[in-house]
């Protein structure tokens, strides 16, 4: 017989990180080292206790003993429970181990890269309370858990996006994140309630994750209201994961600190919804139509974000669009039944992306821009070869094997993934499929656009005056201290070798593909990133003013995705036409019939019906008198009739 | 033996006496005569009550009563002389501070 696993780990694995931040918060603002110190401290010891869990789980996993849940009785309304638990499975620990092992990284990256910050102390609470409601998501049992968290989770997105809020930008970037996200939470909801409407009616109610999974087969759901329910919990998907058309809030969320990014932005958070579409998957089994939906959702979005990648120039941006445009991938396999390549795709991602994002963050502290051809060209006065490399080995040698990874080249761990989701996109429909390929390419372009204009550009760069003046005064760049160079060695490990973890052992087999690796398709796919990279190349190493104005046919193009899509000026339509004046309608209807005609209505008759009556007080006491006896004798005329009676 | 409705009606005239000047008196120390009246009224009632029922029941109620009257009357007496103190008038129509 096999021990069960040790729960206590995993709640001290919660809410130690919460405690932190409280304690931060309430004591420590004043003590910024200690803070950050104390924070760090702690997301190790998270994630040293999701390790020291691993055995156990491993064990349990061999023994099929898994899903495990511990949970307590939290709201009892009736024969409602409402837990609070914590279920684990293997998704559950893989998840756990990202979140807390990449999020330790980057919190201790976090030290140097926000030292001189104002905030220093604030941003590790807000950063502790976002480890916080991640894990809770992670480790949740229920519906009603997950989506608290899931709220948690977007509030400690706000704070840290608008961290600096004294800019505007970043200010109004954290408002249109928590907005926007807002958007799909409310779709998720109403399925999470309308399930529970369902199982209810069939006398199996719950909110539990494994109850569900078994009640759904006996509660008989019509498949149109299947569909919806599930189309309702995939909407907080788009709208957390940032997937077409609700991804506006990513990219403007790049104002947030450039570790922020990274942990939230590209590594956990925005994976929050890729990870409960894995968690969820029973419910999108019995859809099939809603399945082809997210499928379609995650191919678009792949295909759109990796065009709008190819004219950014602000390095986040380019990653965030880069993100957007992996995330489609994740929740393209998903929508094609294979949780595994999606959940292994979301691993690697997560180690990349990460690295990606703090080398960028690198390259902005030492050269405080994030134009790329400002940084670029930053570096170029000196008469070196590659000079970027010179200065900041470190930095530039762990970028440019986060490239290859996100681009797919074999061995790195981004091959093995995403070769996973060609397979699976393979026996899917074919328009995915070509979505799919088209977007291994344009990502082999945007980030070889990305990689030679940073550190291979020609030393002829033509850059608009404004820029010059901004290069002329960079300072001396060098390498950033270890803080910041060790998170990104330890992810570059992890790129390289994360396809060769056993990451597909650890999650129940849902898919039903025999996972083939067709060499045809492996080598078509390597022939697009390959050419991708290249072409992007030579076309920015030796034409660094760009393509546009060279050739005119591509300038409409150009000029829709320099606008992405126009989805933001949409948007913008949108809230002017018509949210403005439902607003405004809104407003009119409560100030003049809800306040005027119900609040002061009900004032002005109670005071008009007083003014009345008050003229039977005459102050004659003998009027009373007159009152009562008349009173008196009236109920015992009545009494006495109705006696007779 | 006197029948018990020959009480009851006399009993009765009373009491009317009594409600009549009590809504029609101007004066106060009229108004506090006008509610003995009454309250003997109904003391007549419970003793022929009583000598019906061939009990005590009505007589002891009656001493009672007799008491509360008592009582009542030296408070409304005392609110009398207050009012005298205060407006020099025992007339119903100067009073009027609860007016609405």
């Amino acid at each position: 017989m096999v021990e069960g696993i040790n729960f206590s780990f995993f709640w001290l694995t919660l809410w130690i990180p919460f405690l932190i931040a409280v304690f931060i918060l309430f004591f420590l603002i004043k003590f910024p080292r200690l803070a950050s110190a104390l924070a760090t401290l702690g997301m190790f010891i998270s994630f040293g206790l999701t390790l020291l869990a691993l055995p156990q789980f491993y064990r349990l996993h061999h023994h099929h003993l898994l899903p495990l849940e511990s949970s307590l009785t939290w709201i009892s309304l009736g024969s409602i429970q409402i837990e609070f638990g914590i279920l684990i499975n293997g998704l559950t620990i893989l998840m756990l181990l990202i979140v807390t092992g990449v999020g330790s990284l980057i919190f201790l990256y976090s030290m140097t890269y926000m030292e001189k910050d104002e905030g220093y102390a604030r941003y590790f609470a807000s950063l502790s309370l976002f480890a916080f409601s991640m894990i809770g998501i992670v480790v949740s049992n229920n519906f009603i858990q997950v989506f608290i968290f899931w709220e948690l989770v977007g509030l400690s997105s706000y704070l840290l996006i608008g961290f600096w809020y004294q800019k505007p930008e970043a200010s109004t970037a954290g408002k249109k994140a928590f907005l926007t996200t807002r958007v799909g939470d409310v779709g998720m909801m109403l399925g999470i309630l309308t399930l529970f409407g369902f199982l209810l009616q069939s006398g199996l109610g719950t909110f539990n994750f494994l109850q569900t999974e078994q009640n759904l087969n006996d509660a008989a759901i019509p498949a149109g209201w299947m569909t919806l329910i599930a189309l309702g919990i995939f909407l907080g998907v788009v709208g957390k994961s940032a997937q077409v058309p609700l991804h506006v809030w990513l990219p403007d969320a790049m104002e947030g600190p450039t570790p922020v990014s990274a942990l939230i932005h590209a590594a956990t958070m925005v994976a929050a919804g890729v990870f409960l579409l894995a968690r969820v998957g029973f419910l999108f089994m019995h859809s099939p139509q809603a399945l082809t939906i997210v499928a379609w959702t995650g191919a678009v979005t792949a295909f759109l974000a990796a065009t709008v990648a190819l004219t950014q120039n602000d390095i986040k941006k380019i990653l965030a669009y880069s993100t957007l445009s992996q995330l489609g991938y994740m929740v393209m396999a998903l929508g094609l039944r294979s949780s595994e390549a999606g959940m292994f795709h979301l691993t690697t991602h997560a180690f990349f992306k990460a690295l990606l994002f703090l080398g960028a963050g690198s390259l902005i502290h030492a050269i405080h821009t994030q134009d790329i051809w400002v940084m670029g060209a930053a570096s170029r006065g000196e008469r070196t070869l590659l000079p970027l490399f010179r200065k900041m080995p470190i930095t530039s040698l762990t970028f440019i094997i986060a490239t290859l990874a996100l681009m797919g080249i074999p061995p790195l761990s981004g091959y093995h993934s995403k070769e996973e989701i060609l397979t699976v996109a393979h026996h899917g429909p074919t328009p995915i499929f070509w979505f799919a390929m088209v977007t291994v390419f344009l990502t082999a372009f945007y980030m070889g656009r990305l990689v030679t204009v940073v550190f291979f550009g020609s030393d002829k760069g033509r850059l608009p005056p404004a820029l010059e003046h901004a290069v002329s005064h960079s300072p001396s760049i060098h390498e950033s201290g270890w803080r910041m160079t060790f998170p990104l060695v330890i992810l570059a490990i992890f790129s390289v070798i994360g396809g060769y973890l056993p990451i597909r052992e650890m999650l129940p087999d849902r898919s039903h593909f025999e996972m083939a690796h067709g060499h045809a398709l492996e080598l078509i796919s390597l022939a697009f990133a390959l050419s991708g990279f290249f072409i992007a190349f030579f076309l920015y190493r030796f034409f660094p003013s760009g393509i546009s104005p060279r050739f005119a046919a591509v300038r409409a193009p150009l000029f829709v995705l320099e606008k992405k899509y126009f989805f933001d000026a949409i948007y913008d339509f949108f809230i002017k036409n018509v949210q403005d004046n439902v607003a405004r309608l809104s407003d009119a209807v409560e100030r003049w019939v809800i306040v005027r005609g119900a609040v002061n209505g009900t004032a002005f008759f109670t005071r008009f019906l007083g003014d009345r009556l008050r003229k039977l007080q005459t102050g004659m006491v003998q009027f009373y008198a007159l009152l009562f006896a008349g009173g008196f004798t009236l109920i015992l005329f009545i009494w006495i009739l109705g006696g007779r009676a | 033996m006197i029948p018990i409705s020959h009480y009851l009606i006399v009993s009765g005239i009373l009491f009317s006496i009594g409600l009549w000047g009590l809504l029609l008196r101007r004066n106060i120390l009229l108004i506090l005569l006008s509610i003995e009246i009454m309250l003997n009224a109904a003391n007549l009632n419970l003793i022929a009550g009583s000598s019906l029922h061939g009990n005590i029941h009505g007589q002891i109620t009656a001493f009672f009563v007799m008491v509360i009257a008592a009582a009542e009357v030296s408070i409304g007496l005392a609110i009398a002389v207050l009012l005298f103190r205060k407006q020099e008038s025992v007339d119903t129509n100067e009073i009027k501070w609860l007016k609405g």
